[in-house]
């Protein structure tokens, strides 16, 4: 046997396109290779350490890891720090944070004063082999005393024996000790091609250009202990081995601590929480509480206490108290959210006695994993959150976690083509043509179909490229919510560096890593239908003098009528269910009560679809199919769904009763689901899975149609525990849509972008539910859309709406405006807006109020004399001379749509029809009397167009008429045989065949036309020619 | 009012892609499309194309779903400006007062020449005749200015007329979108009404100026021919280009140096006047049989002396036959640049000896320009690619450096010859395992070895442990 050796200078991919394996593969393969230790030191990073410390516990290697970094400073220094203990991890995280804040995103600025204060690290310096290394020789062992390594590499270059004799001249002079390291950039040889890859796309040119920029051999790989031996000292080898015996670090050491701030003196973390609950309890329940609910929250806070996450609960109890103080809606959701405790501490406004959800479900002792909130705030203000967070903790203490943006099909295809010298443009083609949804042709596949020689040198070598180079980190961002905040410095946990985004910074793991080293991150998200929410709540309070909250809608209990209208799927602006899809299933499904809402959330999903959930559910729901259970125990888990698996919960769960997964086995599918698609690692469980299932007696088939539900729900499947919450915002939105349709309308035409909906689908939709809307005036609309008239019924569009126009504009506008309103369009001017604000409302009509004729109001606001000081007050109205331009509906239209993006008075349809320019066609509204499986011709403006993976051929078009929207469904045939109708058209029109399910109707499409152009013909033929 | 007539090139490059040497190559079935890069969109597009539903301005990704098999070209500007110059020469034998409108229009100005052909169907005949040699495709117009006529061409109106009613009438007909005014521009327009170029001469100049600018101003008295639009005119490039009809016919090309002098003296001349060099010179001999024959003649350094032309040509004309008589001859001169200074110092020793340009002339006239090479060193890192062929005496990109610090013999071999002799090693390895992206991998060891006769030698190792000798150390 060959000796030990441990290596200590190993980059990893993270250390952006320079390193060229996962740290995973690293360590794998330094346990394949009988290594004592290997050390991941990326360059001032600790980015992949997490990443290397997961593989090793999950597949039990028999490798010691050390965390390290490589430092460089200027060109002149190359050190290894190495973590012998935590306070060199402390340290080193300390030193990478300091580099890193000082520079740009994604770079460092080392100087030697952070050299300096390093008091814990080993440092293996790496020798230049020129005149500077004997400067830095007495440097370094000045101030790294007895910590202090010379690192020598053999990369067979044709100097190494010049540079190994510089390297021992060194170490003697100093009386420096002397170890091999192996400067390590790929696990395995075979990855040289990609290292050279990545070589070419960091320097920004071909690989037939980078030459003498390339490694020249393999040899920066992990090599044997054999090859080692034959080019090493063994007392070179062997001091690697001593080296790693004394970093006892262990990842698993970390622990941060919550912020003590958040507990008064006096009080342990645990009696606080309870008096937060206990108080908790007399707001939720001034009726008192019952034996049953208090049970349940004294086993959830012993479960609380058990697992020691009460600083978890405390630190978001204290964000959501802000956000309640600045009244600021918010909701929470995740495994832990749906709790009596939650609810209590008034985190989750769902009512626990009104749904059975039990907190047990979502946190368990057994499955190690550890809990999981998500906060959404309204997305207008989560700024506010956000800045709150900064404050109260510092920016030393609180960071948001990263997200590690990694190479995708798109990115790899363009980076990898560059560099083995591929025409951009046929990088652009194939990118632009590859249909990544049509999952039954890979990529490859399709490639070759677009002009790709698959067996030429350069083809294989761009297919196998790619494919090794998808998943690769690229860079870290930030991730949308997720705060790390700890009691200490932050720094002295994770390094800390800048975002891309000015005052933001990240750590360097993301969420999957805080999750491996069981540290908790408080999500802080935006939502848009909280904004419609709480706007509504206000004008609600505004004008009608009623006060409501998402607890009280709650605690209403479920309104048969809000229900009706869900079942009839008349659910525009309603929070999840208003796709087209959701739509589709609500009249099948019939939502009756909250739980019903949750399964109908996650169940029209792509994970369910694909997983061929659907249809059994119905099935079961509506009696035609048994409901059956192969055990008392998968009862148990799938009863409330009726047999059927819809939530990842209930796969999660059924792997561990059915299959005997253990808490942490059954946490490893859970990542695997979710990361599925990128890496295939499912395909290890199968086995384990099928034969867990039959030696508890479960039938082969049965087993192998749970594994095949596990890989539809892939990376699709949708926690229960968030359904429930987003349920408790479906029901809310729904309320308010069927009870205040006019401050609901207002609230969400006032919160958007948001949602599913344009502002002109919301407004037509408005308009069918017999709300009135008035166009936006000068004279009567506020910034915001408003309610106006009697009992205020009447919603007002507001200045917002009108593009073009300035936020002071709309400003000023309010403020300056005579309490009588403006009495010419020259007093308007008066004010001091800005023309281009004066010509933006006269497109939008504003003015109408005033004058009837837009185009001469803009033509009259033009003019910039009557803008001059004497003119105003002396000159009314400047006479409009011969302008003799009046617009045309059709030309009202277009105005009204490019200045406000809608119509009140008039739809395109209507206009063309009006013109004869249409043909014979049914109208949205009239296809409930057409009958089954007849024919039937239908017109609209083509407002989606979703060609779901799933279905694979068909295509989901909607058409928009005058009156509503139609359900078109094209055939990939049909499609294909008149692709020009197909895809170009705006305005279409569709002769197919009606099918009606329920009250679900969907026109199939036979024939397409193309009418777009008569949408031009009517400004043409209505324009006269002099 | 003058009369313009604007030419519009809707296809340019599809339609020189087409007309070219190995056009036929292309396979008409197939769809072609011009897509300009940087705006993702389609500008030129065969018939096949337009069938297929493909649209101009439409993006690739679209058209590539519209019409499987899109042949795809990157739009070359450059390339149509170059071809747009060639109808422009074209043209400019049978009209004056050409302006190229880049990069696929051309202007012409009708009037001064309609004297000359008597009148403007004559004048209109002769430009079609002429274009009928080119492989274009055009659309047209007249118009009494040259936005007017630029317009009409773009909506290929295809009408030639002197009628001002009928060109007005046609002018006031088009919408703004197809007129020059930016975007911007007929945005606000739109939006108070006006719509068509009839609405926009509507409106007076005055109530024009004070709501948009001199800009549309400007354009509005422009297109109706009120206000002066100064055109630059095309001028052909003074290209020295002489042609010399041989009174008898000579097959010994000994005999061509008297006729060939005599226009080598007009060269000099021309050139001397120009204050030129030439740099390259191209003797057409045109043969009884219909060939001709091209020799190029080149001179690095630039020259101008008729005799140095004469002499760099009989060095070629020595080892040329032809296969029947030479009956005309003609020299043009394809590069000519501006005298630059020399420096030659009295004092230098070299006096007479030949400069390295010179040196390379003489070279490329006796053995040809491909026989005479350059060398160069290059970024690869395989010994045996590590220097190229290059183009004489042109300098490496100061991209690359290479190492100094590697040990490389100065002689290497050809092809690395199998190792016959013991020889001692003396450093090494040195492992190179690269290459693999031109499918030219290499996995050697090598190493510096000694022979026993003291030579040192560069040897490898393959991984099949054969050695090889692959250059020597001098």
């Amino acid at each position: 046997m060959y000796g030990r050796y441990a290596e200590l200078f190993c980059q990893s991919n993270f250390s952006f396109l320079e390193g060229a394996s996962h740290p995973e593969e690293l360590v794998m393969q330094a346990n394949f290779l009988n290594y004592d230790a290997i050390a991941i030191t990326d360059e001032c990073s600790v980015a992949g350490v997490v990443r290397a410390f997961t593989a090793i516990k999950q597949h039990k290697l028999n490798v010691q890891l050390i965390v390290g970094s490589l430092l460089r400073l200027d060109d002149s220094l190359s050190l290894v720090l190495l973590c012998p203990n935590r306070l060199a991890y402390a340290e080193l995280c300390r030193l990478i944070t300091n580099a890193r804040r000082r520079a740009h995103k994604g770079s460092y600025e080392l100087s030697e004063w952070d050299l300096m204060s390093i008091k814990h690290c080993f440092a293996i310096w790496l020798p230049k082999g020129n005149d500077h290394d004997a400067h830095w020789g007495a440097w370094l062992k000045k101030y790294y005393p007895e910590r202090l390594w010379v690192g020598v590499q053999r990369h067979l270059q044709h100097n190494d024996k010049d540079y190994t004799q510089h390297c021992r001249a060194l170490a003697e002079h100093f009386h420096i000790p002397i170890t091999a390291c192996g400067g390590v950039l790929m696990h395995s040889a075979t990855r040289l091609p990609l290292q050279h890859t990545l070589t070419a796309i960091c320097h920004g040119i071909s690989l037939q250009e980078s030459g003498h920029l390339l490694l020249k051999n393999t040899e920066r790989s992990l090599r044997s202990k054999k090859k080692l031996n034959a080019i090493f000292d063994e007392a070179l080898l062997y001091e690697s081995v001593l080296i790693a015996q004394h970093c006892v670090f262990d990842m698993a050491e970390l622990r941060y601590e919550y912020p003590h701030e958040l507990v008064p003196k006096n009080e342990t973390p645990m009696s606080y929480l309870r008096k937060l609950v206990d108080k908790g309890i007399a707001f939720r329940f001034p009726e008192g509480i019952s034996d049953e609910i208090q049970a349940i929250i004294d086993k959830e806070l012993k479960l609380i206490e058990e697992l020691n996450y009460p600083f978890f609960f405390l630190t978001i109890h204290d964000v959501v108290m802000f956000a309640k103080r600045q009244g600021i809606l918010y909701q929470g959701r995740g495994s832990s959210a749906n709790s009596v405790v939650c609810y209590c501490l008034e985190i989750t406004s769902v009512d626990p006695s009104q749904i059975s959800v039990l907190f047990e479900r979502f946190i368990s002792k057994e499955r190690d994993e550890p809990p999981d909130i998500d906060v959404d705030f309204e997305h207008e203000r989560r700024e506010e959150i956000i800045q709150y967070i900064y404050q109260k903790y510092g920016r030393e203490r609180a960071a948001l976690a990263a997200t590690v943006i990694s190479y995708r099909f798109k990115s790899a295809v363009r980076d990898v083509g560059k560099a083995l010298g591929i025409a951009e443009t046929q990088l652009d083609f194939f990118i632009k043509n590859v249909n990544r949804r049509d999952r039954s042709l890979g990529w490859q596949a399709q490639i070759i179909e677009l002009g790709l020689q698959p067996d030429s040198l350069k083809g294989k070598q761009f297919i196998q490229l790619v494919n090794d180079i998808v998943g690769f980190p690229r860079h870290l961002s930030q991730h949308v919510g997720g705060f790390v905040i700890s009691s200490g410095p932050l720094y002295e946990l994770v390094p800390v560096e800048n975002a891309s985004m000015a005052e933001r910074t990240v750590i360097q793991w993301d969420k999957d890593d805080l999750e491996s080293l069981g540290l908790l991150k408080v999500d802080v998200l935006a939502l848009g239908m909280l904004t419609a929410i709480r706007k509504s709540f206000d004008l609600i309070h505004h004008y009608y003098g009623r006060r409501l909250s998402l607890a009280d809608l709650t605690r209403m209990q479920d309104d048969p009528n809000v229900y009706a209208m869900i079942q009839n799927a008349d659910t525009v602006g309603v929070f999840q269910i208003e796709s087209r899809a959701q739509m589709s299933m609500l009249p099948r499904l019939k939502p009756k009560t909250y739980y019903d809402l949750v399964i109908q959330i996650a169940i029209v999903r792509p994970g369910p679809i694909q997983g061929d959930m659907v249809h059994p559910f119905l099935k079961r729901r509506n009696g035609e199919e048994p409901i059956e259970y192969p055990s008392d125990a998968v009862k148990e888990v799938l009863a409330r769904t009726l047999g059927v698996p819809i939530f990842q919960e209930q796969v999660i769960k059924l792997a561990m009763v059915a299959a005997g997964f253990t808490g942490g086995e059954a946490d490893q599918l859970r990542r695997a689901m979710a990361a599925w698609k990128k890496t295939g690692e499912l395909f290890q469980f199968k086995n384990k899975l099928i034969k867990g299932m039959l030696e508890r007696g479960y039938e082969l088939s049965f087993a192998e149609k749970i594994f095949e539900q596990i890989c539809g729900f892939g990376e699709y499947g949708f926690p229960e525990s968030h359904s429930a919450s987003f349920a408790v915002l479906a029901y809310a939105s729904a309320w308010l849509k069927y009870y205040y349709p006019e401050a609901f309308y207002t609230a969400l035409l006032n919160s958007l972008p948001m949602g599913f909906y344009s502002a002109s689908q919301l407004v037509q939709d408005a308009q069918r539910h017999h709300v009135s809307i008035q166009p936006v005036c000068i004279n009567r609309s506020m910034i915001d859309h408003d309610l106006q008239g009697e009992n205020a019924k009447v919603i007002r569009l507001g200045f917002r709406l009108v593009k073009g126009l300035s936020v002071e504009g709309q400003n000023l506008l309010v403020r300056e405006r005579p309490p009588l309103g403006f009495k010419s369009v020259s007093e308007v001017k008066a004010i001091g807006l800005s023309r281009r604000d004066l010509e933006s409302l006269a497109s939008a009509d504003a003015f109408r109020c005033l004058s009837d004729n837009r185009y001469e109001t803009r033509w009259q606001l033009m003019n910039p004399e009557s803008s001059l000081p004497f003119m105003s007050s002396t000159v009314a109205e400047e006479p409009i001379g011969d302008f003799r331009f009046k617009p045309k509906d059709i030309e009202n239209l277009t105005e009204d749509y490019a200045s406000l993006g809608l119509s009140l008075d008039h739809h395109p349809i209507t206009l063309m029809e009006k013109a004869n320019l249409l043909g014979n066609f049914v109208r949205s509204n009239q296809l409930s009397r057409v009958e089954h499986k007849s024919f039937v011709d239908v017109v609209g403006l083509v407002t989606g167009r979703q060609s779901p993976g799933t279905a694979s051929g068909v295509t989901f078009m909607t058409l928009e008429d005058d009156t509503g929207n139609i359900n078109v469904v094209v055939w990939a045939g049909t499609a294909r045989a008149q692709k020009q109708p197909f895809l170009m058209a705006k305005v279409l029109k569709i002769k197919g065949i009606l099918e009606r399910e329920g009250d679900v109707v969907h026109v199939i499409a036979g024939k397409l036309t193309d009418m777009t152009q008569h949408l031009s013909q009517l400004r043409v033929s209505s324009r006269d020619f002099h | 009012m003058s009369l313009w007539i604007y030419l519009h090139f809707p296809a340019l490059q599809l339609n020189a892609l087409q007309s070219s040497p190995n056009g036929d190559a292309l396979n008409t079935s197939q769809g072609m499309i011009v897509v300009e890069g940087r705006k993702n969109e389609i500008i030129q597009m065969n018939q096949r194309a337009s069938e297929n539903g493909v649209c101009l301005g439409m993006g690739l990704a679209t058209a590539a779903s519209m019409c499987e098999g899109l042949y795809v070209i990157e739009y070359d500007s450059a390339l149509e400006s170059e071809k747009l110059k060639e109808i422009a020469h074209w043209l400019y034998m049978v009209t004056a007062n050409i302006s190229l409108v880049p990069p696929n229009g051309i202007l012409l100005q009708a009037s001064n020449m309609l004297t000359l052909y008597d009148g403007l169907a004559n004048y209109w005949q002769a430009l079609v005749d002429q274009l009928k040699h080119l492989p274009f495709e055009y659309s047209f117009a007249s118009g009494f200015s040259p936005f007017a006529a630029r317009m009409l061409a773009g909506k290929s109106f295809n009408q030639i007329s002197q009628s001002e009613r009928a060109l007005f009438q046609a002018v006031k007909q088009c919408d703004l979108s197809e007129t020059e005014l930016s975007s911007k521009h007929i945005t606000t327009l739109n939006r108070v009404g006006v719509h068509s170029i009839a609405d926009l001469l509507r409106i007076p100049l005055p109530d024009i100026a004070k709501r948009f600018g001199s800009d549309l101003v400007n354009y509005v008295g422009r297109l109706t021919g009120l206000f002066h639009h100064v055109i630059d005119f095309y001028h052909p490039p003074k290209q020295f280009q002489r042609r010399f009809d041989l009174l008898f016919e000579i097959i010994n090309l000994k005999l061509l140096e008297k006729p060939l002098l005599k226009l080598l003296a007009l060269l000099e001349s021309f050139l001397i006047m120009r204050d030129q060099y030439a740099h390259e010179l191209q003797l057409e001999l045109y043969l009884r049989d219909g060939n001709t024959s091209t020799v190029l003649v080149t001179s690095a350094a630039g020259e101008y002396q008729s005799k140095a032309w004469l002499s760099l040509f009989v060095l070629k004309l020595e080892s040329m036959k032809v296969a029947s008589p030479v009956i005309r001859i003609s020299l043009s001169a394809v590069r000519v640049a501006a005298k630059q200074g020399e420096v030659s110092d009295l004092f230098d020793g070299k006096q007479g000896a030949l400069s390295p340009l010179e040196l390379l002339s003489v070279l490329q006239a006796k053995l040809g320009n491909e026989s005479v090479k350059g060398i160069q060193v290059t970024e690869d890192p395989r010994p045996h690619l590590s220097s190229a062929l290059c183009t004489p005496l042109e300098k490496a990109p100061s991209t690359v450096q290479p190492d100094q610090s590697l040990l490389r013999p100065s002689i290497l071999l050809p092809r690395p010859k199998p190792l016959r002799e013991k020889v001692a090693i003396i450093k090494g390895p040195e492992r190179l395992s690269t290459g693999w992206w031109d499918g030219q991998a290499m996995i050697r060891d090598y190493f510096i070895a000694r022979a026993e006769n003291g030579r040192w030698l560069w040897v490898y190792r393959t991984p099949k442990q054969q050695w090889f000798l692959h250059g020597m150390f001098s």
